[in-house]
Parts: C-alpha cells; structure tokens; sequence
C-alpha cells in the first residue's frame, strides 16, 4: 500500500466552538488507494473533522493540502468540486426519485432539445455505476422503498459519478445488518481498487481491523496517533481512544442494590422488540448496551408510554404498570432523558428555568394552573446549583447553552419530580468532557440516594465505566446479561454484532 | 442517527451569545416593540393627514370595528402558538350569530341565553375540528378548510338560506350597540378576553403547554404533556372566540345574515401574523396578535377618511402583512 | 393488498361512484351529460395540473380561484365591452394571469413568506382587483354576453363530437405530463419538493424551481378562467368560489403530499373526475348547494385521513421489514423484493 504522493493532508487542523475545544493541532495523511478509519470516543472531534473536510465548518487554525497543495474549502460545493464526497448516517436523497435520477440529480444528460432528460442514458450511467460498485442495485427502483443499506449504495454511486477520489463515511455501519455491512465493505474494497480512499468514522473496532487500512485515533480534539492497522492490537485501540487500558477504568464500588423496582416480563412490540425481559433494582444502574436499531431506544420509549406495545408486562415496585402515555408514566416515577436532546428533550426557546418546570407542573401551580412564579424561580436555581449549569441564570435561553449543559437541564427536570427510575439514553453524547464528568458523578450520586437508573449508551467504556450490571440488546432481543466485573469491551462488542469479527 | 446528533454542538457568534440570554438583541427587540412603535407612526402619520382621525367619535367607531376581529385573532393565536392553524373562524362567526339569532326569533331564548348559544356552537365546531385534527390526524389547514365549507353550508341550511330577523330586544343589542359609559361594549368584552387569554398564556401551566406544544412538540410530549387535550382545547378556544365574534356582530347590525363572516378568516390570521405569531408555532403572544388586529384596523380605517381607492386600499393592506411578515422573518433568523 | 387498493383503490372508486350515479340520478348517464361532466374537468382539470406542480413542490397556490375570475372578468371586458379580437384578448388575458402566478413565486420565495399566507392574501387581493375591474356596462340585450364566436369555440365548441375544451385540456396534460417526466425540470421538482438539501447540494436552484411552478399555476388558472368565460359567455364573478379547496382535494385524493415531493398528474386527473362526478351526480340528484360542498368536504376530508393512515402504515411496514432483515441474517434486506421483480444481475 506504499505510495509516495498523499491524497490528502490535514495539517494542524484546530477549530473551537464556544465552550469547547473541538480540534487542536490534528495533523494526518491520507493516502490514494487506502481505507482509512478515524476513530475515537464520542466528543473527540471526529465528526467536527469531517464537517470541516466536507465544507460544513471552517477551520479556525490549520490547511488542508489536496495531492501537496493547500487548498480551501468554503462550501460543500467546493468539496465537491475537489473530489471529496461526505455520506452521512441520513442519506441526502429524494424519496420519489429512483436510483438513477437520484444518482445523477443536477447532472443529468440532455436529449436533443435543451431541458429534455435522455432516460436512456441516465439508466444506462447509473447502471454503468453501480456495476463499477458491483452492485445488484435495481436503477429503477424507487429510492423511498429502498432500505438504509441501499440507499448508501446509491450515495456511493453518486459520489463515484461525481468522480470523487476521497469518500467520507460517518458511522456508515450503524444502522446496518452483518449481511448488509459485508456488502458495504465489498464495495469499499472495490473503490480502493480504482485508487480512490475511503475515510470513514467507526465506533465498532473489529470492523476497523477488518476493512481498515490505517487508522487514525483522535481524543479531546487532539491526533493521538496514525498508524497502520495490521501493527495494532485491539488492546492498542481501546488504550488510545479512551487513554488508559479498559481494565483500569475507575470503579465506583457501590453499596449492593436494593429492592427490585422495576420488573419486564416478555415485552414484545411487532418488529422492534421481542420478548425482553429484565429487573432493575433499587440503587442499581443497568447499562444497556447494542448497536444502533438494536432496540434499545424503543425499549426506554415504550417503557416510558412513549410508544405502544403488543405485548407483555411491566411492574413497578410490585404493580402492573402498563404506561398508555408519558403522563401515566411521569405519574408513576419515571423519567426520560431522551437520545436526541434538541429534537426530544427541549424547548429551544424557553429559558433553562421553564425547560426544567416542563415536567413539574404540579410542583410550579397550585391552584388551576397559575404558575408561581417565585417557586418556579427557587426550583430552578436550586437545581442550576446542584447540578453547575452555566451559566447559571434561570432565565437564560436553553439554546445558547452547551451540549453538556443542556443535557444537565434535561436531567435537573426529572431530578426535580425525585423520579424513582430514570431512564437515560446515551447521557453523554455531544457533551464535552467536563460535563461529562459531572453527569457521570451525578448518576452516581443519584444510584447511591436509590434511584434505580437504566443507562443506554453506544459507548462502551462508559458503560463499563457506570454500570453495576448490563445488558446488551441486538435486534430487539436482550442477548446477553452480566455483572460489571464479567463484563468487557470485546464480550459486549461481541454480543452486540452477532459474535463475528 | 443524523450527523447533527453526533457533533459536538453548533457554532454561534460569540456576540449574539452574550446578548440573547440576558438581554434582548436589537432585533429581538424590535420584534417584541416595533409593532407598538408601527402602530404609534401610524397613527401619528393619519392624525397629521385626516384631521378627523384623532376625533373621539373616530376612535371609538375604529375600536368597535377592531374588537371582534380583535377577539378571533386571540382565539386564532392559542391555536397557532400551539403549532396549529384554523382558517374555519369565518364561517364559525356566521354560525354563532345565526344560532343567536335562531335563538331569540324561533325558541324565544332570552338574550344572554342566546348569546351563549352562539359562542356555544363556536365551541363545539372547535372541539370537532380539534378532534379530527389530534385523532384523526388529519392536517390542520385542510381539517378546517373543510370545517370552513362545512360550517357555511350549516349556517345556509339552517337559516334556510335566509336572512334572520328576530325580535329586537334591547338587552341583546346591547351587546352590539350599547356601551359602558363611554366604551363600547365590543370593546370592553374586547379588553376582557384580552386579560384572560394574556393570562391564559403568560401565567398559567396551560400557557407554557401551549408554548412547549409549539416549540417542541416532542419534547412536550415526552415531558408528560397531555398534547392532544391542549390542542384540542386551542381549537375548542379559537371556534369559542369566533362564535363570540359572531353574536357581538349580530347584535350589532340587529339582523343574522348566512354570510356573515365571509373572509374573515383572511383578516384573523393577518391581523395573527402582523403580531408576530410565527406560523409555525411557539412564537409570540396573544396580546401582539389583538394588536395585530388594531393595527390592520387602524390602517383600514385611516386609509378610508383619507379617501384612498379600494383597490389601493388592498394593496396597500396586503403590502404591510407581507412587510410585516418579512421583518419577522428576518429578525428571527437573525437571532437563531 | 394495501398497495394495489393505494393505486388502484381511486380508479375503482371512482367507477364505483360512476355507477352509483348512473343508476340512481336521471340524466347522469348520458352523453350530454358526460360531455358537460368532460367540459367541466377540462376547466378545473387546468387548474388542477398548476396546482400539482406547485404542491410537488413543496408549496400551495390558494390564489388559483381568484386567478379565475381575473381571467373571465378581463376577457368580458376586452370581448364584450371593448369588442377587442380573441386573438388579441387571449393571450393578453393569459399573459396577466402568468405574470400574477410569477409575483406570487417571487414573493414566496424571495421574502420567504409562506406560500400559505402570500397566495391567500392574493385570494382576496387578486378577486378584488378583478372586481373593481368588472365593467358590465350592458348598452343593449345583445351586449349582454360575449359572442365572438372564435372565442366561443373554446368552451363550448366540439371537435368530431369532442369538446374542444377537453381537448385543450387533453393537449396542455400531455404538455405537463412530458415536462414532469422527461425534463430535468420534473426531477429537480420532485427532488425540490421532497428533499430540498439535496437538491441544493445537486446544485439545483431551488428558488427558482419554486418561482416556475407559481408561474405555471397561474397560468393554468388564467386557462380555466379563459374557457369558463367562453362555456358561459361573460366573466362571472362568483365563479370559482371555494374552487381552490375543489382543486386542492383533488390533488391530494389524486396521492400528492401536501408536505411534498410527491404526486402524479395521473392521480390528479382522477382525483379531478372524482370531484366532477361527485358534483355532477349531486346536482343531477337534487342536493342543494350546500349540503353539496358538505359532502364534498367529508369526501376530501375522508380521503386525506386514509392517505394519512396509508402513510403511517407503510412507514410501519418499512421498520418490519428493516427489522426482520436483521433477524435473518445472511438474506438480503427488504428492499431486494424490487430487485427481484426485475430481476438480479
């Protein structure tokens, strides 16, 4: 794989946002004719990379050298332009087009008079593409009924129509079956073949030393190290994604779990949950780990009245609980701190003291609803001050906090109402590290008050990190149950893909 | 999963940052008071053009003329600050005058009664097209259009396609002719709904509800709001509004006509939108909207004694709302 | 199941109600009828096809009615009060009406207002600029209508026993039907109104694919308004009230989202028959107005909550699938069903 000109060089690449430092001094080559992953927890900078190299972002600091020279990118026309196509987790496609039209949308080839589309030829091109990508790909096929694996074929081929030497792929295998990921990976090895480079995100290690040809680890904003795959251990990557060897993780020994709080018998929705059933106890945090589309957000939902389910039983401290809304949920002392904050968790537009009172109108109003302005106020600077929001006046908007400390928001809302079981799904994402460790010492407090805490995460060493027992769900299914001190990166990751790689 | 989730958060001009919290940015402001500001050169640039506009007689007649406008606009906002949108209020404010009027001329109901009927049935073409819009799921703007044909044809067939003349009592005149002491009564039942629906919004859980509701609906929802009870109580509202709307018209002119009400909707949702209320939800307030409605009044009006040609006179009405929206907009991307 | 009853469910309902008509109203099933059921689709089916284009788009054109009526008030007043020739008067008309159908496209989009309120201000602002237009200044009985009998052709001539107006009508459909299909127009279209970042990032120019559709539209209305005048002989100014719900139904009933990026003029043109023989059979039925345009809001109203509950039902189906591919592992996913009808390579 030696080569002697780059592709592509990041050189002291640095940008900020405010309240954290996304990247700092990230130097790396890419070169042609390579796969290259970019690896690192969440928050380290990676996504804020490829949003720079896409032309979303501007770097503050830093160039960006294409085969030796540097050039700028402004716009993610001019990435294009250069060669460089970004595929993100939601596909950038028209639902009612098909294959072909979506393939060579704004490029497609004129017949006789000006306007007029060569249908011919536009099915004729796309077909030409997806066998270069040795696809079964129908070009026909309408684009909307396609499945998500699919659809990334089709942004494949329109990247490789675009004649695109660099393909970037964020978290391309999330949502995607083993079958489908193979599938993947076979038209990644056939764009190396006609010497174009492939750099893609992945939190899923083995499927980095499986396609992988170097890797690049990114932590805190900072370049830990480019090497080649086949001179790394898995050991290796943990230890410099995360800093410190997985076994070393700081345990919390907590006091043994109390009473059973929380019991799932058999819950079963049609073609997203199948026959789950765990306990969550008193005191207790349960990690509940997976992939993506394994289930585990459906499962906090339905648990929470959010969505419906076909079948089963819940039982809370000993009664059937059966949640037919949120509200009878809230009612029963549960709590929700969903996945996706800005689109689920808050009102961009309220101020941090009226997104907290969201679920605590009882606490705010006492008499039909009038809100007491004064016990509004005192509610939220209590919780501001617990919880070390900032900034912490109550009335500033939520949308001008950081990702941390609107997520602190979120969680001072169910602090507020005591909730006994506190659903929390992925804690941490998007939050910077020093919030992330507060949350962390948060939930830990909270677990040893008693408050029983279910923690979904895609990322494992928080998980290991946290729980006292864990789950791990793979579609729709919990397949795998064990203590903290059973559990491992590599045993988790395992149960999570199906046991290959 | 989309690529936004995974970042670590969006870039924001370090200035803007530091004013929206505390303070408000200039454009914030202006779009809090620039209608009050538009509104006092408005009325300043007519005083100075129309000597009789600053007459006592003027004004009040403007003021009876812009209350009931006034009150649906109040009703129209609870529904699009939740997210929603009804364009049915004018055929609902021919249906409340007609059901007063049928009320007094053919079931010898007594004025209060028959007022009450009115705004009654108002309420109840709110709580159905709220229904059909929370259960049915069924998209706002094409729920009440329907309503809209729906609720006229009601009135035509229940009026029998005639005009309503019923008993000219006094006491229900008074609703539309009388005042208290120098205010018409329009007006004061005007001020009135104002203060309970700032109230409404401003002081109470189901104010914040409306507001989160069109904020964020998800995030409502997942907060153990009862989001469908709300919405549907904002239809109940608005239809509750206009039905008052109706009966306060009718008692003014002292006869039900079947198309009473005809177009209104347009000037409801203008007066809304020149207030300030985002069509989309989750901005604004009741008390921008019924000034909104003073607003377009008083421009009506003004353009009127000055003697300005119908067709320019609508011109220059769709001119402002559009002007007004425009500035909005602007002002709001600027500060997100 | 549910898939061939979403496409074919209309057609069939459609000749269901044909039926229904024919047998129980006098005088539905016959070819005076029919030929007054086709002249009346002509009319609204202009309409109709500018609106298609506009709701796949993205948008909503509520000035259509409106449109309308300028077009008939302005032909009455050329014709008729100024004795203008057709071959003059038309195209003026039309060219009016276009250029309104442009201002509203340019005030949607570049003063991002939304189409909502800019077309309904226009619904209101366009009649009444019509009205205060409408010169019906009748000197003598024969004044009294527009007769030049070229101008008469269009709405209430026939071709071999063909309306004209269907004609047209059949004429400017195949014209839309080739620019939705064949033209790099139609596709960004469809991409514009269904996924409007991609389209930008294909390079499409997103604004001024909008500013077309409400260009096209008030043409279309302009159309309408041009052969109504003719069917009727004078620009009435009560017509076309509440014809933009009719339209607008039509259009959804036909399979358009009204959020987008879907729809086709076939869908359209039945939801448009759909409308026209439910009118038709009402009035021959003896239903007064108004218990019409009730029954005509439950049908539209009916036909959007099933869209709304197919919807949801193929959004269900797409996660089965997703999900049931996961599970059998080694097959590949849901989707490959489309690429097994027309066979793997």
């Amino acid at each position: 794989m030696a080569v002697s000109a780059s592709l592509l060089e990041v050189v002291g690449l640095t940008k900020a946002f405010p309240g954290v430092q996304a990247l700092e001094d990230v130097s790396f080559t890419i070169n042609p004719g390579e796969v290259h992953a970019l690896v690192g927890e969440n928050g380290a900078g990676k996504s804020t990379l490829i949003k720079i190299l896409a032309g979303v972002y501007q770097a503050d600091a830093g160039e960006v050298r294409l085969g030796g020279s540097p050039v700028a990118i402004r716009s993610v026309h001019e990435a294009q332009q250069l060669g460089i196509a970004v595929i993100y987790q939601e596909p950038a496609l028209v639902p009612a087009l098909t294959v072909a039209e979506n393939i060579l949308l704004g490029r497609e080839p004129g017949a006789g008079l000006p306007g007029l589309v060569d249908r011919q030829a536009l099915l004729a091109e796309a077909q030409r593409l997806l066998d270069r990508l040795d696809s079964p790909l129908d070009p026909r096929a309408r684009v909307g009924e396609l499945g998500i694996s699919w659809q990334q074929v089709v942004e494949i081929a329109k990247a490789l129509s675009l004649d695109a030497r660099l393909i970037i792929m964020d978290e391309p295998t999330a949502a995607l079956t083993l079958q489908e990921t193979q599938q993947l990976f076979q038209i990644v090895r056939e764009l190396r073949a006609q010497g174009r480079s492939v750099l893609f995100i992945s939190h899923a290690l083995e499927e980095v030393f499986e396609i992988a040809d170097r890797v690049t680890v990114l932590r805190d904003g900072r370049l830990v190290t480019t090497r080649n795959a086949r001179e790394l251990t898995r050991a290796d990557l943990v230890r410099f994604m995360i800093g410190r060897a997985v076994d070393e993780s700081a345990s919390r020994a907590r006091p043994v779990a109390g009473r059973e709080v929380l019991r799932v018998q058999g819950l079963r929705r049609q073609g997203v949950l199948d026959n789950v059933s765990f306990t969550l106890h008193e005191g207790e945090i349960l990690g509940i780990a997976g992939l993506v589309g394994s289930g585990r957000t459906e499962l906090a939902r339905a648990l929470f009245g959010a969505d419906p389910i076909d079948g089963g039983e819940i039982w809370l401290a000993g009664k059937r609980f059966a949640p037919r809304s949120p509200k009878d949920a809230l009612r029963a002392g549960l709590g929700l701190v969903p996945e996706d904050r800005k689109r689920e968790g808050l009102v961009e537009a309220f101020s941090t003291a009226a997104n907290i009172s969201l679920a605590n109108f009882g606490f705010i109003s006492r008499l039909l609803g009038w809100i007491d302005q004064t016990r509004e106020r005192l509610l939220a600077t209590r919780l501001i001050d617990r919880l070390a929001v900032q900034p912490s006046s109550p009335t500033w908007r939520v949308r001008n906090l950081s990702g941390g400390n609107q997520q602190k928001v979120v969680l001072a809302r169910w602090l507020a109402r005591n909730v006994k079981v506190l659903l929390v799904d992925e804690p941490t994402r998007g939050v910077d590290v020093g919030a992330k460790d507060e949350i962390y010492r948060l939930m830990d407090e909270l677990a040893r008050s008693g408050m029983a805490i279910m923690m979904i995460s895609s990322y494992l060493p928080e998980i290991l990190q946290m729980s006292d027992r864990i789950l791990v769900m793979r579609e729709g299914r919990i397949v795998l149950e064990l203590s903290r001190q059973q559990a491992s990166e590599e045993r988790l990751m395992e149960a999570a893909t199906g046991g290959v790689g | 999963m989309s690529h936004e989730s995974a970042t670590v958060e969006q870039p924001r001009a370090p200035a803007a940052r530091r004013l929206a919290g505390r303070r408000l940015s200039l454009e914030a402001a202006l779009a809090q008071y620039g209608l009050y500001l538009a509104l006092l050169l408005l009325v300043i640039l007519f005083g100075a053009l129309s000597p009789a506009f600053l007459s006592v007689d003027n004004g009040l007649s403007v003021l009876r003329q812009v209350s009931t406008v006034g009150i649906m606009a109040v009703g129209e906002a609870f529904v699009i600050l939740a997210g929603g949108i009804d364009v049915s209020v004018g055929s609902v404010v021919g249906l409340g005058g007609m059901v007063a009027g049928l009320a007094l001329r053919d079931y010898g109901a007594s004025p209060l009664v028959a007022a009450f009927l009115g705004l009654l049935a108002g309420l109840l073409v709110g709580l159905v097209n709220g229904l059909v819009i929370s259960w049915l799921r069924v998209n706002p703007f094409i729920t009440t259009l329907a309503t809209l044909s729906g609720v006229r044809g009601i009135v035509y067939i229940i009026s029998n396609q005639y005009d309503v003349r019923f008993p000219a009592l006094d006491a229900f005149l008074y609703f539309g002719r009388g005042s208290v002491g120098p205010i018409p009564v329009q007006v004061v039942v005007l001020v009135l709904v104002v203060a309970i629906a700032w109230l409404l919004e401003t002081r109470t859980t189901f104010g914040r509800a409306i507001h989160a509701l069109g904020g964020n609906e998800t995030a409502a929802r997942l907060s153990g709001i009862a989001v469908e009870r709300v919405r549907v109580a904002t239809y109940a509202i608005c239809g509750a509004c206009a039905g008052l709307a109706g009966v306060l018209i009718t008692a003014q002119i002292a006869i039900a006509v079947p198309y009473q009400g005809s177009g209104a909707e347009l000037d409801v949702i203008a007066a809304v939108v020149v207030g300030g209320v985002a069509l989309t939800g989750g901005v604004g307030s009741v008390l921008l909207a019924a000034l909104g409605a003073l607003f377009i009044g008083v421009l009506a009006n003004g353009m009127a004694l000055l003697d300005i040609p119908s067709i320019w006179q609508m011109v220059i009405k769709g001119v402002a709302i559009l002007v007004a929206v425009g500035l909005y907009n602007i002002a709001r991307t600027r500060r997100a | 199941m549910l898939r061939v009853l979403r496409s074919y469910g209309l057609l069939v309902a459609l000749l269901v109600l044909g039926l229904v008509f024919a047998l129980a109203a006098p005088g539905f099933a016959t070819f005076g009828n029919v030929a007054d059921m086709l002249r009346d689709l002509s009319i609204v089916g202009f309409m109709a096809i500018g609106e298609t284009l506009v709701i796949i788009g993205g948008g909503i054109d509520l000035s259509i009615g409106s449109i309308l009526v300028l077009a008939g008030i302005l032909s009455d007043d050329l014709l008729r009060g100024m004795g203008w020739n057709p071959f003059l008067a038309v195209p003026l008309v039309l060219a009016i009406c276009t250029l309104v159908g442009l201002a509203n496209g340019i005030i949607v989009t570049w003063f991002r207002i939304p189409a909502f309120i800019v077309t309904l201000a226009g619904l209101y602002a366009i009649r009444g600029i019509a009205l205060s237009l409408y010169r019906h200044d009748v000197t003598s009985v024969t004044n009294a209508l527009i007769s030049d009998p070229t101008f008469l052709v269009l709405g209430q001539g026939d071709l071999f026993g063909i309306p004209v107006s269907l004609l047209l009508f059949l004429v400017v459909f195949a014209a839309a039907l080739a620019l939705l299909q064949r033209t790099r127009f139609g596709l960004h279209l469809y991409a514009v109104g269904g996924n409007d970042l991609a389209a930008r990032l294909s390079g499409i120019d997103v604004d001024r694919v909008r500013v077309v559709t409400y260009t096209l539209s008030g043409f279309c209305a302009g159309l309408s308004g041009v052969v109504l005048a003719s069917r009727l002989q004078t620009g009435a100014p009560e017509a076309g009230l509440g014809a933009e719900f009719d339209v607008i139904g039509a259009v959804v009933i036909g399979g358009a989202s009204l959020l987008g990026g879907s729809g086709t003029l076939g869908g359209t043109l039945v939801g448009t028959a759909f409308i026209i023989v439910l009118a038709k059979g009402q009035s021959l039925l003896g239903v007064p107005a108004n218990y019409q345009s009730f029954a005509r809001g439950a049908v539209i109203l009916l036909a959007v909550v099933l869209d709304g509950l197919a919807q949801r039902r193929r959004l269900r189906t797409r996660v089965i699938t997703r999900a049931a591919s996961l599970r059998e592992a080694g097959q590949p996913t849901a989707a490959a069903p489309l690429g097994q009808a027309r066979g793997w390579r």
